[in-house]
């Protein structure tokens, strides 16, 4: 059909404001609105970043207290499994998960024709500012991101002015005798509440583990039990309650942080960091 | 003097009557046979007078109640010897004549002078002296039936009950072994001693006990027991007689028809 | 079971001396054995004089417990071994392979990881002596009227793999998030860590078992000629029973209940012992609990030594030892039959 030249003028004038619509639409829809985050981790950063409005599920550890630290938030949204079958059903238009399920999960939800956004655990902090930095900008909300990281950085700068000289000795004790090293978040963290990482300095990288034995030799200022509140009785844990360890007062003092401050990276470390020097200061 | 009376002796194993008023005696020495054909409760009346199968009757050890002694005086009172030679592991021969002085040993006490001349009279009586550090597993079944034997004697009990004592022997070592046995009896132990062999019966029992089918046929002097009447009807064989050198002998020879 | 010679070579002091010796050799070694080098000197010294330093902590606290422990299961697992053996006259009769110890672990294992051993601290030996009791009753009778080799390793088989299926549904089922990787510690045994309470647990009921396995040599002895000839001679086989299902019960269930499950040790002891002592039952006893003892502190010193990601269970080493043995004894028994 042709249309007269004047008319195709107007029709262009017509189409343009449409396109603008069409354009600023497709870029609204690029922030996602239906979110299934399939992972402790990205369930609490998620909910720190942008609450719970755009979450249609989160994973179920998310509702334990010894685990997570947005227990209240998250008590009205559903909980998945990171079962495929599960995250289909709330039809995401973004999923997060942890990097470490990439074989058996997010590849699988790719090639679905999810989007599927992966958080590796960060082992320092500047890894953390990247991931939530990374993660903020996928959920549309950098901004929000930055002022996390700043907050986050501000109050451990308080911290970290306020260390005074003396540098005491301190050692995470895990269950099975799991203690973290060098190379590690735990580590950064310790440092900045003013400890020296004894696992570090025995030249431990990472997650290691260090003998009964080991730890009387070392006997560390602090002991760090950073698990509390798991259920259940175990062998792995009834190593940390080993008389031996009673032998080492009042040289060692011990200091039970809850476990939801460390399994997961987030703001609260600053918690962490915080009761350990409350520790130290004792 | 009456070592074993046994009255009455009625024995059920699984609601059949395997032995029913049954009555043994034995006294000092006297070697007594207890013949019988092939499951006419002779194993079973012997192993209930040793206490070994419950049932109902009377028995009694130098007149008084079996069941008033305990454990191990009953055990000094009547040594048995049972069927078979089982040797479960490989002992010598003197470490296994030596359980025979088990009874004479209180929980904690060790075998003192007195045990080891028991064990080395008994053990000279059945000629095995010489095979004292061999060990049992290895000897021929007539070495092995002396040492079990010897095992038995160095009880020094009273009372003997021997069950089979010379089945799977050899010639040879069934004779040895009845002319052991009547030894004993003549230095004063009361024996009671299971035979299949009519003229080893015959010829060394002071008296027999014939059994069959759970009841005491004949009881007596041997020449009584064994004449043709109560082979017949017990065993249902005719026999050749004869003697020799004073002694009879009674030789199965022809199988009965029923009735 | 070999033929020829059966007069023993070694006379009972004698034997007894020496394993004695080798046991004191080998308690002193297992003290030097650790993740932390300390000279031989300050651990006699941490250990006889009461020191409070860092190196008397760990011999007092960490190793001696462990030796302690180790002594005392292999102790009882000889012993219950040669008893049982007596018992069933059978060479292959051993608390490990019958199930005995497995089923101890069943119980210890519902003691711990449903929180009753937790309300009440005794709930965890008794528990597991239970398991023990009903393991060792169940073979008993399954096996002894019918003492063939065949009978005794069907109804241990039978045993042993009912218990540690319910072991693992157990652990399934418990609340805590390592019960899984705990299995490998209940069905393999290890001393690793223990402390001194967990000696204090045990040892009572472990004194008391072998308490009771101490007085039935005489009987073995009578069972050597058959049971009817043993009752003759004054056995009470009823009250032998008893005291041998009673002791192991105990001495084994209560080392479970610590340790986990230690197999072979029960096996091979005896058998080794057993020409030494002219295979007399009563004679076997003893050196069976001494040489017990110092197989395991032997194991669990290579368990220390043997570099490998984390210690090697206990159960693994006698396992290696214990498993080869096993069949070769079978073999060799088969052959005897035929």
């Amino acid at each position: 059909m042709r249309f007269p030249r004047r008319r195709r003028l107007h029709l262009s004038i017509l189409l343009l404001p449409a396109v603008l619509l069409v354009g600023t639409a497709g870029a609204r829809a690029a922030v996602p609105a239906r979110i299934v985050s399939t992972n402790l981790c990205t369930d609490q950063l998620a909910v720190a970043l942008i609450g719970t409005e755009r979450l249609a599920s989160v994973s179920f550890l998310a509702a334990d207290p010894t685990l997570s630290n947005v227990v209240d938030a998250v008590r009205d949204l559903p909980a998945n499994h990171a079962l495929v079958e599960e995250i289909a059903r709330f039809d995401p238009d973004l999923v997060l998960a942890g990097a470490h399920r990439e074989r058996r999960l997010n590849d699988r939800l790719r090639r679905l024709g999810y989007r599927v956004h992966a958080l590796a655990a960060p082992n320092s902090l500047a890894e953390l500012r990247r991931a939530v930095t990374d993660l903020a900008a996928v959920l549309g909300v950098p901004e929000r991101g930055a002022a996390l990281i700043a907050g986050m950085e501000r109050d451990l700068a308080a911290l970290a002015a306020d260390a005074g000289a003396a540098r005491p000795t301190a050692l995470v004790y895990r269950p099975n005798g799991y203690t973290s090293g060098a190379g590690t978040l735990v580590d950064e963290v310790m440092r900045l509440a003013g400890f020296d990482n004894l696992a570090a300095r025995s030249g431990v990288a990472g997650g290691g583990n260090l003998s009964l034995e080991s730890l009387v030799v070392a006997a560390p200022d602090l002991i760090v039990f950073d698990n509390p509140g798991e259920r259940g009785w175990s062998l792995a844990q009834r190593l940390q309650a080993h008389p031996v360890l009673d032998r080492l007062r009042p040289g060692t003092r011990f200091v039970a942080l809850p476990g939801r401050l460390w399994v997961c990276a987030g703001p609260w470390i600053v918690e962490a960091a915080a009761r350990l020097r409350a520790a130290r200061n004792r | 003097m009456t070592r074993l009376t046994a009255d009455g002796i009625n024995v059920r194993i699984d609601g059949a009557e395997i032995v029913a008023g049954a009555s043994l005696a034995a006294a000092a020495g006297e070697l007594v046979g207890l013949i019988g054909p092939n499951g006419a409760g002779k194993t079973t009346l012997l192993r209930a007078v040793a206490g070994l199968a419950p049932c109902d009757g009377t028995v009694l050890l130098d007149g008084r109640p079996a069941a008033a002694l305990d454990r191990r005086a009953f055990a000094r009172a009547l040594a048995y010897l049972p069927q078979g030679h089982d040797v479960h592991w490989p002992l010598t021969a003197r470490r296994l004549v030596a359980l025979g002085r088990l009874p004479h040993l209180a929980p904690w006490q060790r075998p003192g002078p007195a045990d080891a001349a028991a064990i080395d009279r008994a053990m000279a009586r059945t000629d095995i002296a010489h095979l004292g550090g061999r060990n049992v597993q290895t000897l021929s079944g007539g070495e092995r039936a002396r040492v079990l034997l010897a095992r038995a004697l160095a009880v020094e009990a009273p009372l003997l009950l021997a069950d089979e004592p010379i089945a799977a022997l050899d010639p040879y070592h069934q004779l040895h072994v009845m002319a052991l046995l009547r030894a004993t009896a003549d230095a004063g132990a009361a024996i009671v001693a299971v035979l299949h062999d009519l003229t080893l019966a015959a010829r060394h029992c002071d008296r027999l006990v014939l059994m069959h089918e759970g009841r005491v046929l004949a009881e007596g002097d041997p020449a009584a027991v064994l004449d043709d009447g109560n082979l017949r009807a017990a065993y249902r064989l005719a026999a050749l007689r004869g003697t020799h050198e004073g002694s009879s002998f009674v030789l199965p020879w022809r199988r009965l028809p029923e009735g | 079971m070999t033929a020829g010679a059966a007069e023993a070579r070694i006379g009972a002091p004698t034997l007894a001396v020496g394993l004695v010796a080798l046991l004191a050799g080998l308690a002193f070694l297992s003290l030097q054995v650790g993740q932390v080098a300390i000279p031989a000197a300050e651990v006699l010294r941490g250990l006889v004089a009461g020191a409070d330093d860092r190196a008397a902590l760990i011999v007092r606290e960490i190793r001696l417990p462990r030796l302690l422990l180790a002594g005392l299961i292999g102790a009882s697992l000889g012993l219950a071994g040669a008893a049982l053996q007596g018992l069933l006259r059978n060479p292959l009769a051993e608390p490990g392979l019958i199930g005995v110890s497995a089923s101890g672990g069943l119980g210890a294992v519902v003691a711990l990881y449903f929180g009753f051993a937790a309300a009440f601290p005794l709930a965890l030996p008794l528990s597991a002596m239970a398991g023990a009791l009903i393991a060792t009753l169940a073979l008993y009778l399954l096996a002894a009227r019918d003492a063939s080799i065949l009978t005794l390793i069907l109804a241990g088989v039978a045993i042993s793999s009912f218990a540690v299926a319910m072991t693992s549904l157990a652990l399934n089922l418990s609340p805590t998030p390592y019960a899984l990787s705990e299995m490998v510690l209940w069905l393999l045994g290890s001393v690793k860590d223990r402390s001194m309470a967990d000696v204090a647990l045990a040892a009572p009921f472990i004194l008391l078992g072998w308490a009771l396995l101490a007085g039935v040599g005489r009987g073995l002895d009578a069972l050597s000629l058959g049971e009817e000839a043993a009752r003759s001679l004054g056995v009470g086989l009823g009250r032998l029973r008893a005291l041998i299902i009673g002791g192991t019960a105990l001495s084994v269930g209560a080392g479970v209940a610590v340790s986990g499950s230690i197999g072979f040790v029960g096996l091979v002891v005896p058998h080794l012992l057993r020409p030494l002592v002219g295979h007399q039952p009563s004679r076997l006893l003893l050196p069976s609990a001494l040489g017990g003892a110092a197989l395991l502190i032997a194991a669990d010193i290579a368990a220390r030594l043997i570099p490998a990601r984390g210690e090697l269970m206990l159960g693994v080493l006698t396992a290696v030892i214990g498993a080869p043995f096993f069949l070769w004894l079978i073999l060799q028994t088969r052959r005897r039959m035929r």
